[in-house]
């Protein structure tokens, strides 16, 4: 305290000094501040420099554009995603018809043996000389190229080759019989003669023999008078060429085949692709078996890569048919989940083994013995090659996608009235599309409308499941989405288009049954063609992505009853505190409101306004408060407008309002709100149309001029 | 004992002036000292005492202010509103009638107070040593910015600070200063002063427009515009401190600083009945002041709310952008007196007063005043104030000047008389001599 004692005896001494000159009451200090004051001081203060455009009327959440023709557009945004790569699928794949016929089981391998048989001993001459019975050699059994053993068989077509040597001194005649198993003469073989030393061999056709069981040879010589020396002999040799069979009995039957064939060959939906990752399908294949044998097949699908990068492969076993020439079958399923498809490999190993104890076989049940042939789904993960349309369907994508929207979207705020009376002449639809794929993509045949959902949020299809579109617009639901001159829209790859189609008729459908509250949407519908034969890759993911912008132009007809519009505004006061103002008041001479009013709207404007303190909601009438103060009605005349009804100039009045007493007190505080009700009527020359640009509103340039006395009495 | 002691002290230099008059050291016809015959001067006079030739030790102080358009009793009464009542616009509107048109608000100041310490050697010299601290001041509210309150905007849209302005400035101050005695008592006496002051600087306070003629402000129905800039040096205490404590260690640093040294001269003609003198104190450079915080902040807007002008005002902060160092130059103040008299009776004073350069303007003030000495050492003096701001002031006051004792109390009040007055002005001197 010590070190501040100076500063407070200063303190005290003025306060002392003041004190002594100070007044003995408020109103003797005003007296005394005012004893100077003379004449009046005046104020003009800006209170408000509003701009009421029209494009303020709308709702406050509503995107506003300059419409290429010039006029105030409301833009509506939505988006559309087609989700192109989700549709992508193959469905019948079908893979080639696999055919194997079992010839090898009507075939016998060539079988031969030979026979020698000697003179007769010292002691014992003879003429004739014969194989002993049991001789080694004289029988000959058939099996087929499987190893199969013929029971029996008939013979479609073969030969017989004898060789028959003479061994001996003498000539004589050397016969041969070719017996089976019960006896039979399988082949009559002709006899011979033969000179000493003499070999025959000759050929017999063996079509039309049957054996049964095997074939002994029996052979003889006769040689007249002459009888062969003690070391003469006879040889003989028979050989059974391969022969095909008519019909065969075999026994203890193992028989195998294998083959590799084009699993795709007539697949050309994937002749120009590369590889196909598959999301998901599977592939059924069957395999038939009209052989009277149990079959085992096997069947490799190179081309087909598991996740590992393992070919798929799967087996079976079908049971032996009956014979007659019908068909067993049975069914292999290929789960392509994940599978990685390489068309230009895709080749398919086919192999089996037939086995039974016994059977029997004709041309009927071998020929095309076995048969395999299978069709499935895929549904695409990714597609790579020089993806062509043209020969790949499937690229060509059907796109319906709808957005609804709501009457919540699209606030016309106070010019709903007026526009749902109206007719809207300016609407445009711009699309920006996006293709993230890497594959060039083209919209044709596609059209952005205007549907009335039902009651379920759907849209409503006729018999043929085509949609229906709003009956109740003025012109055509549709639009067609196209780039100038073409018929088409054609998107790169990664890349985006934009493209900005007039659509009035379209947008005013749109937008009229906003207003009337109906569940309404933009539906897109066409075809997205995805590849033009040049490399690319089309994935599961990639989407196209539409933006639509929908563009209201204002090109509007008002009723001739005008449309009439109420806003609430804050402004600023003089944020001069009640007991100022209250003082301000006191020493008022003069006090009103000026403006400078500018409309350059196409229609005829009258202005009221009323004002209360502080700030009120947007919903509160002002006309109606009993502290309001209500100013006189100010009517400006309409904006020169051109042939097309937009305004080409504005007008501007000077307007004046008084304002009188205690109602100044209203704009001396810190707030206060204008209620400022506007109606828009005909044009002096009695047009209802008119084009609004962003600019066009009224302006009210506002001062306010105070002019107040000097002296507080 | 303590007080009892001092009221002797006091009867006894008292009783010294009495018996320093009746047996003085001049002749008859010249029984008031040069010293005396000064009359004195209500801003700062560093020659004030050293012309007095005795040894002595004096405790001096006194200041002088006023302003052109507020007197004692309309501030009286915006303190009574502002305490006891409220300070409404309309007040506010009425106070600024008071401002002369055309001139705006303008106020000057002066504040001295220190000891004084005389050495006398011989009747020729007198040395004199002095500890004082000394401030000026000065503002101006352009009649460009207070006509927009004033006067509206009715007429006039165009409105700007001017020359608007608030300088102030307080030193502490060592002075040696000397006054060599010519001539003689019985022809013409010539008083030759010169002196120096070491001076260090205490407080500075400067706001000034950054603007060329204070900017602009531009209030029309349609908008208001303003471009405005404003700097402001100070070695004060930031609001919300200590403010005393702070002050204190600001001044503390700034004396720790380096000082300046100014000079001061003093010529005095004195003949029988008449006598001319001129003066010049504060010559040489300026003062540095180290450590001046310095802030600044600028309005440049253009709108048609009335809100964003409130916002824009509410958003200045003025915060400090640095600490600079700058030299201050003090008024170098010139005087030019004349006196006549008549016996040790009466005498007549004229003094004109200005400010021949510095950074703190001074006006011009001419003085009249006259001493009657009905008791030859106990004079009563009265005279007029004529010029400066304040427009014609009227100064009083009496003193006991002996030997050995002085006191000296005077008063002014300018402007106006008592509670009319527009300024006031005040000097006590209460001092030894041996």
């Amino acid at each position: 305290m010590g070190k501040h004692r100076i500063p407070y005896a200063f303190t005290i001494g003025a306060l002392i000094a003041f004190n002594a000159c100070q007044p003995l009451s408020p109103t003797a200090a005003r007296d005394q501040l005012g004893r100077n004051a003379e004449g009046t001081i005046s104020f003009t203060l800006p209170v408000a420099d509003t701009s009421f455009l029209v494009s303020e009327l709308l709702g406050a959440d509503l995107d506003t554009i300059t419409t290429p023709s010039g006029l105030l557009g409301i833009v509506q945004s939505d988006t559309v995603r087609s989700a192109i790569g989700e549709e992508l699928e193959f469905n019948g794949v079908g893979f080639d018809q696999f055919s194997f016929s079992y010839i090898q089981m009507l075939e016998t391998q060539e079988a031969s043996t030979s026979v020698n048989f000697p003179a007769p001993p010292p002691g014992v001459p003879s003429n004739t000389i014969a194989q002993a019975p049991g001789a080694p050699n004289d029988t000959i059994q058939f099996t087929t190229p499987g190893g199969s053993q013929v029971l029996n068989a008939t013979v479609a077509s073969g030969w017989i080759v004898r060789t028959m040597v003479n061994n001996t001194i003498c000539s004589g005649t050397l016969s041969v019989s070719l017996l089976d198993d019960v006896g039979a003469v399988v082949v009559a073989l002709p006899d011979v003669a033969l000179t000493p030393g003499e070999v025959l061999t000759d050929s017999t056709d063996a079509s039309g023999a049957t054996v049964s069981g095997f074939v002994a040879i029996n052979s003889s010589a006769t040689f007249g008078a002459c009888v062969p020396g003690v070391n003469d002999s006879v040889a003989t040799n028979i050989i059974f060429r391969p022969m095909q069979l008519a019909s065969v009995t075999l026994q203890n039957v193992t028989e195998n085949f294998s083959e590799t064939y084009d699993v795709l060959a007539t697949e050309t939906r994937l002749n120009s692709i590369d590889t196909v990752d598959v999301s998901s399908g599977s592939v059924s294949v069957t395999v038939s078996n009209r052989l009277p044998l149990q079959m085992s097949f096997d069947i490799v699908l190179n081309g087909f890569l598991d996740p590992f990068g393992n070919p798929l492969r799967d087996s079976l076993t079908i049971a032996a048919a009956v014979g007659d020439g019908s068909y067993v079958s049975g069914t292999l399923s290929f789960d392509l989940t994940d599978v990685t498809m390489i068309p230009a490999l895709a080749t398919a190993i086919a192999s089996g083994t037939v086995t039974a104890a016994q059977a029997v076989l004709t041309p009927t049940v071998v020929t095309d013995a076995v048969l395999a042939g299978g069709a499935g789904d895929i549904i695409v993960r990714r597609l790579s090659g020089d993806l062509d349309p043209g020969s790949t369907p499937e690229l060509a994508l059907a796109v319906e996608e709808f957005e609804e929207l709501s009457a919540d979207d699209i606030d016309f705020g106070d010019l709903e009235d007026a526009i749902q009376s109206s007719t809207l002449n300016d609407g445009t639809i711009a699309l920006t599309i996006s293709n993230s794929a890497d594959i060039p993509v083209e919209l044709s045949n596609f059209t952005v409308g205007v549907v009335e959902l039902d009651a379920q949020g759907q849209i409503p299809r006729d018999g043929g499941g085509n949609p229906i579109y709003a009956a109740d617009c003025s012109g055509l639901p549709t639009v067609l989405v196209a780039a100038p001159g073409l018929t088409t829209l054609p998107i790169s790859r990664g890349g985006t288009t934009s493209v900005s189609l007039g659509a009035s008729s379209v947008v005013d459908c749109l937008v009229h049954n906003l207003i009337d509250d109906d569940r309404v949407a933009l539906l897109a519908v066409g075809t997205a063609t995805a590849g033009d034969g040049s490399q690319a890759t089309i994935t599961r993911q990639d989407e196209v992505v539409v933006a639509i912008d929908v563009v209201v132009g204002l090109d509007l007809t008002i009723p001739s009853t005008g449309v009439t519009f109420t806003r609430n505004q804050t402004a600023d006061g003089l944020d001069l505190s009640d007991t100022d103002a209250a003082d301000l008041t006191s020493r008022l001479v003069s006090a009103s409101l000026v403006a400078v009013a500018e409309n350059s709207t196409p229609f005829m404007v009258d202005i009221e306004i009323a004002i209360v303190p502080d700030s009120v909601g947007d919903n509160v009438d002002i006309f109606t408060r009993p502290d309001a103060v209500l100013l006189d009605m100010v009517s400006l005349s309409n904006a020169p407008v051109d042939g097309n009804g937009r305004p080409t100039n504005s007008v501007t009045d000077n307007v004046s309002f008084a304002i009188e007493g205690q109602d100044v007190r209203v704009v001396l505080g810190r707030i206060y709100t204008a209620g400022i009700r506007m109606r828009l009527s005909p044009r002096s020359d009695g047009g209802t149309r008119g084009a609004i640009r962003p600019q066009d509103g009224i302006g009210i340039d506002a001062s306010v001029e105070i002019e107040v006395r000097r002296g507080s009495s | 004992m303590k007080s009892r002691l001092g009221v002797f002290v006091v009867l006894a230099a008292m009783a010294a002036p009495l018996q320093g008059q009746t047996v003085p050291d001049d002749p008859p016809a010249r029984h008031i000292a040069m010293g005396y015959r000064r009359t004195p001067m209500f801003g700062v006079d560093p020659f004030r005492h050293v012309m007095i030739p005795r040894w002595g030790f004096v405790v001096t102080g006194g200041a002088t202010g006023g302003n052109n358009a507020l007197n004692l009793r309309d501030i009286g009464a915006l303190s009574y509103l502002d305490s006891e009542d409220e300070v409404r616009v309309g007040d506010v509107i009425d106070a600024l009638s008071l401002v002369p048109r055309g001139q705006g608000v303008v106020g000057t100041g002066q504040v001295e107070a220190g000891t004084y310490m005389g050495l006398s050697l011989g009747s020729r010299l007198t040395l004199g040593f002095s500890a004082s601290g000394r401030g000026y001041g000065s503002f101006e509210l352009d009649d460009d910015g207070v006509a927009l309150l004033r006067d509206g905007n009715g007429a006039r849209q165009d409105f700007t600070l001017g020359q608007s302005h608030v300088s102030a400035v307080s030193t502490g101050e060592l002075g040696a200063h000397s006054v060599i005695r010519l001539g003689s008592p019985n022809a013409m006496q010539l008083a030759l002063g010169f002196g120096l002051r070491y001076v260090r600087p205490a407080i500075l306070f400067q706001a000034r427009s950054l603007i060329e003629n204070g900017g602009m402000i531009r209030a029309t129905g349609d908008s208001i515009s303003a471009n405005l800039a404003v700097e402001v040096l100070s070695t004060l205490p930031s609001s919300g401190t200590d403010f005393f404590s702070d002050l204190t260690d600001r001044i503390r640093g700034n004396m720790g600083g380096s000082g300046s040294v100014l000079g001061d001269l003093l010529v005095r003609a004195q003949w029988s009945g008449f006598a001319i003198e001129g003066m010049l104190i504060n010559i040489g450079s300026g003062v540095n002041f180290t450590q001046v915080s310095r802030r600044s902040d600028s309005l440049d807007i253009a709108t048609t709310n009335l809100d964003d002008l409130r916002e824009s005002f509410d958003s200045l902060d003025f915060d400090v952008r640095d600490s600079v160092e700058m030299s201050v130059m003090l008024p170098r103040v010139a005087r030019a007196s004349a006196s006549v008299w008549a016996g040790s009776m009466l005498q007549l004073d004229f003094a004109a007063t200005g400010s021949l350069g510095g950074d703190i303007e001074l006006p011009f003030v001419f003085d009249v005043g006259s001493t009657l000495r009905l008791i030859r050492w106990i004079p009563l003096r009265a005279g007029v104030i004529l010029g400066g701001s304040q427009g014609t002031g009227y100064s009083g006051g009496f003193a006991i000047e002996s030997r050995n004792f002085l006191f000296r109390v005077s008063g002014q009040s300018l402007g106006g008389l008592f509670q009319e007055a527009t300024g006031l002005g005040g000097r006590f001197d209460f001092g030894f001599f041996f």
